[in-house]
């Protein structure tokens, strides 16, 4: 299992309106693919064919198998699934919130193994969260529920994570902290990874591929210098969008002058 | 590094020990106490000589043990089966629609059950020519009809498997059939009593019998609810995230809607609509012990049958020898609770 | 849950009071005078408040001389109603005066009554509704007199207010009290000897059956059974005072705390008291029987059940207070003699 994953002719229709227009993108194992976009653009939607909460058409493949001739339990071994905005259920532990991940391992009626419980403790050390384990994960602040989704897919073991928008309404410093953990998931353990991003800069420094994607269609993939320029981003988003390079690093913002104050 | 879980999301043996010996005095208690005054050691005796093996003179006379042996034990048997299922019901909805306020009656099972009890009463008055007794055969009926109901109106919604696409088709068709009970009992006012004493709740006529008729039902969809529970806790993440980790949300609402509306539709043919149990005992649980339904629903299995035997003694004995429906008592019971609830409302967990 | 329970309390309300139940009865004992102009309530929102009938020996109704002894004004307990000439178009949306009215002899002024009114069999029965009376509906049979039970909706007022004449006899809480309202109907519809004549026998034939039971000093006691549920009757209630002169002691008494009169009593309770006698008046509306008593859990302990000491009323006749009574009380006075009988 090695994780290659492959976007192919996706199509989706909610509705009247297209909300994705033969989408075609993949990215290679071990690889972080940021897909970028304005909003409403259709990057969750993307993202929801994989978890498999939209039908399309086109295919979804996996190791070159598509994902909908795999079962439900097999998928779940594959894919691991962040939403954009999840349910956090109160009362419920920090432990037993990350312990659902291993759900793909055990039966409806299997109570989970040492080796489960094993694994769910390396997974909240590696995201710092073992003094958190008895917490009720609905009291925890947005840097560390992230966190413990991003545990919760590590117990998965999955080789492809999908994160839907990892690190929306985080401060500037856990959303550093989230991406440099996912980062870490990913050269230590092989994991591609999938996002929806909207922090431009974000998408510029982590991600190894981008694909930007505008009104439900692909408008470039590559390597981020090659995507997130001036001038496709600035037909995308708007004109006053800079990218620059700060000592190595690649920094993309939107400028304000006196040409956009009489734009808008 | 820990191994083992985390001491506050296990299900403590004393969790469960506890409540099973809140339900085992509560059920002594019911059966010495009554409208009519038994003596505790005579109770004794009587429960000693039926025994196999044993005969002793137990010192009631014939009408006392008739008393005790056909309207007290089955009447408290049956206050714990029903107050066991109603419970595990109401937390088993709750788990499924992630809703705190989801009761066994949400998608209609209860107005179904009470249109089915008055179109028996109004249509199939004399039941003394019939083998089997209309009434609660139409209640079951109309529970599951209801619920039937619900589920198809959902479905007609294109995107519409949803959780609360269920609960709003849920509501619709509880009005409905409630409007179309009201209807029919406006036409046929003379035996308003009767349909309103059924719809309040009572388990004044339990006999061996009622409890046969449930039993297998109730065991049944009891062991359904409590053997799948973890289900319910995967459920909480959402459909969608539920969906990514290899269950399949729908189908696990189905299942559970479907064996916990059967153990409802059979405890409420039998003693009506009794209300406010299947919230006030899961969330009293959540509130003692944990909100994982690992514990919440056997915790709950004990403490509801506990509960409906301690609400039945007040019914019996509060206003003794008239009753009190029971139905009335539980609501009298809930009113404040939901207060207190509110009042403590960081205690609500869903 | 209790948005469900809202529509029942206002329909048990109006049942509460409606003439074909046995309703709440007012608390307040029987020998309270009671007014004879009390104008009866509106009853939508109180299970207990009723109309009080007016006591049969302060009737006043004066009459002037003119044919047929009318035009005559009479204190019915909605008020003072005159009527100017004998009324040929009565309607009644009672089935106690429907039976009064054929009973004396008026039933051929009677132009249509309630869908409930089924006795006697040749009354006009149509659709009208006891229950949830219109005053359209009941207009549209042109009538002169309307007789009702029970007043929900102002439907009295509404009747008044286009010039029909009504008069609401509400349930009677003791004999006289029916006998007072029979007397009315006699002089409104013009038949004032055969509703006195209907009285006189009515007391007769009761006094000749309770004379009847000889004096013993083995005391009866007896279970009235209103529902399945095991709803009772007390004394206090206008069955109790009917049968009050048989001298029996009613279970029911000691459960009976707030003066209710309707007490749900337990299984537990009734078996323990081992009535001697059982009165089932829900034989019609729930098919209860010597036979279904029999099976119910316990019961076939019971001493009244074991010699068939078992009395299956009509529910009808139990529900209402007219001239049919006499037949409740004859049955239960027979049931006393057998045990007497069978005890002696």
């Amino acid at each position: 299992m090695k994780g290659v994953l492959e976007f192919s002719d996706i199509d989706v229709v909610y509705g009247r309106s297209r909300v994705l227009h033969e989408v075609s993108v993949d990215v290679g194992a071990g690889e972080w693919l940021g897909i970028v976009g304005p909003n409403g653009a259709g990057k969750s939607t993307l993202l929801r064919t994989i978890a498999g909460a939209v039908s399309y058409s086109g295919s979804v493949l996996v190791d070159g198998q598509a994902i909908d001739d795999r079962s439900l339990k097999e998928r779940a071994k594959l894919i691991a699934y962040v939403s954009q905005r999840p349910l956090y259920p109160r009362g419920m532990a920090v432990f037993d919130y990350v312990l659902l991940g291993r759900t793909p391992y055990l039966g409806p009626l299997a109570a989970e193994t040492q080796d489960d419980i094993a694994r769910v403790w390396e997974a909240l050390d590696a995201l710092h969260l073992v003094d958190f384990a008895d917490r009720d994960v609905a009291t925890l602040s947005g840097g560390e529920t992230q966190r413990a989704s991003l545990a919760r897919v590590l117990a998965q073991r999955a080789p492809i994570a999908v994160l839907d928008e990892a690190t929306a309404s985080l401060d500037v410093a856990a959303q550093h902290e989230v991406l440099e953990l996912i980062d870490r998931l990913r050269t230590d353990l092989g994991i591609t990874v999938v996002s929806a991003i909207h922090d431009l800069t974000a998408a510029a420094q982590f991600c190894g591929r981008v694909a930007l994607i505008n009104e439900g269609g692909v408008v470039a993939v590559g390597r981020p210098e090659e995507v997130l320029t001036e001038r496709l981003l600035g037909e995308v988003f708007e004109p006053s969008i800079r990218v620059i390079d700060v000592d190595g690093s690649t920094v993309i913002v939107s400028l304000r002058t006196e040409e956009t104050v009489r734009e808008y | 590094m820990n191994t083992g879980r985390p001491a506050s999301t296990r299900l403590r043996w004393w969790w469960v020990g506890g409540s099973a010996l809140v339900l085992a005095v509560v059920v002594v208690g019911a059966v010495m106490v009554g409208p009519i005054a038994l003596s505790p050691a005579d109770i004794v005796r009587s429960v000693v000589d039926r025994l196999p093996f044993i005969g002793l003179d137990t010192g009631l006379s014939d009408r006392s043990e008739a008393i005790l042996w056909e309207i007290r034990m089955p009447r408290v048997v049956l206050a714990v089966l029903v107050g066991s299922m109603l419970s595990a019901a109401g937390a088993a909805y709750q788990g499924v629609f992630r809703n705190p306020l989801a009761d066994p009656y949400l998608l209609g099972a209860g107005a179904g059950a009470g249109l089915g009890a008055t179109v028996a009463i109004v249509y199939a008055p004399a039941t003394s020519g019939w083998i089997i007794d209309p009434l609660p055969v139409a209640a079951f009926g109309g529970a599951i009809g209801g619920v039937a109901l619900a589920y198809a109106l959902g479905y007609t919604v294109r995107r519409g498997r949803t959780a609360v696409t269920l609960i709003l088709a849920g509501v619709a068709v509880a009005a409905f059939l409630t409007a179309l009970q009201t209807f029919l009992q406006q036409r046929e006012s003379d035996t308003l009593r009767e349909v309103y004493g059924w719809i309040l709740g009572s388990l004044n006529t339990a006999g061996w019998g009622e409890v046969s008729l449930v039993a297998p039902y109730v065991v049944v969809c009891l062991s359904v609810v409590l053997v799948g529970r973890r289900l319910l806790d995967i459920l909480a993440v959402g459909d969608t995230e539920a969906g990514t980790l290899g269950v399949r949300p729908g189908r696990v609402r189905l299942i559970f809607v479907v064996f916990a509306t059967l153990g409802t539709a059979a405890v409420v043919s039998v003693s009506g609509l009794i209300g406010f149990v299947g919230i006030i005992v899961p969330h009293t649980v959540r509130l003692l012990t944990s909100a994982s339904y690992r514990v919440v629903v056997p915790i709950s299995i004990l403490l509801g049958g506990a509960f409906l035997v301690l609400a039945d003694i007040i019914a019996r004995v509060a206003v003794a020898p008239a009753e009190i429906p029971i139905g009335v008592v539980t609501a009298i019971i809930g009113a404040p609770f939901f207060a207190v609830v509110l009042r403590t409302s960081k205690g609500i967990t869903s | 849950m209790i948005r469900r329970f809202a529509p029942f309390v206002v329909v048990v309300a109006l049942f509460a009071t409606a003439c074909n139940s046995d309703g709440s009865r007012d608390s307040a004992p029987p020998d309270t005078p009671t007014t004879t102009s009390v104008e009866a309530e509106p009853t939508t929102t109180s299970a207990r408040e009723t109309t009080t009938a007016t006591s049969a020996r302060e009737t006043t109704t004066t009459t002037e001389p003119a044919e047929d002894g009318f035009p005559v004004t009479i204190n019915a307990p909605n008020g003072r109603v005159t009527i100017e000439r004998p009324p040929e178009r009565i309607v009644s949306i009672s089935p106690t005066s429907t039976e009064v009215l054929f009973a004396i002899g008026a039933g051929d002024q009677v132009a249509a009554v309630d869908s409930m009114s089924d006795f006697p069999e040749n009354a006009p029965v149509t659709e009208l509704s006891a229950f949830t009376p219109s005053v359209e509906a009941i207009a549209s049979f042109d009538p002169d007199l309307v007789f009702l039970s029970f007043d929900p909706s102002d439907i009295v007022a509404g009747l008044e207010a286009i010039g029909i004449a009504v008069i609401l006899h509400g349930t009677a809480l003791t004999m006289d009290d029916a006998y007072g309202q029979w007397e009315q109907v006699g002089t409104a519809t013009g038949h004032v000897s055969e509703a006195a004549a209907l009285v006189a026998t009515t007391t007769a034939d009761m006094l000749s059956a309770f004379d009847s039971l000889p004096e013993t000093s083995d005391s009866v006691t007896y279970y009235y059974e209103l529902g399945p549920t095991l709803y009772s009757a007390t004394s206090a209630t206008f069955i109790g005072g009917l049968l009050a002169p048989a001298g029996m002691e009613n279970i029911a008494d000691p459960a009976d705390t707030d003066g209710f009169g309707y007490p749900e009593l337990s299984a537990e309770y009734i078996i323990d008291a081992d009535p001697t006698l059982i009165l089932l008046a829900d034989t019609k509306c729930c098919g209860a029987s010597l036979d279904t008593v029999a099976q119910r859990p316990g019961w076939a302990s019971m001493t009244a059940v074991a010699n068939g000491n078992v009395v299956e009323l009509d529910d009808d006749i139990a529900s209402r207070w007219g001239p049919r009574v006499v037949d409740l009380v004859e049955d239960v006075v027979a049931a006393i003699l057998r045990l007497e009988l069978t005890n002696s």
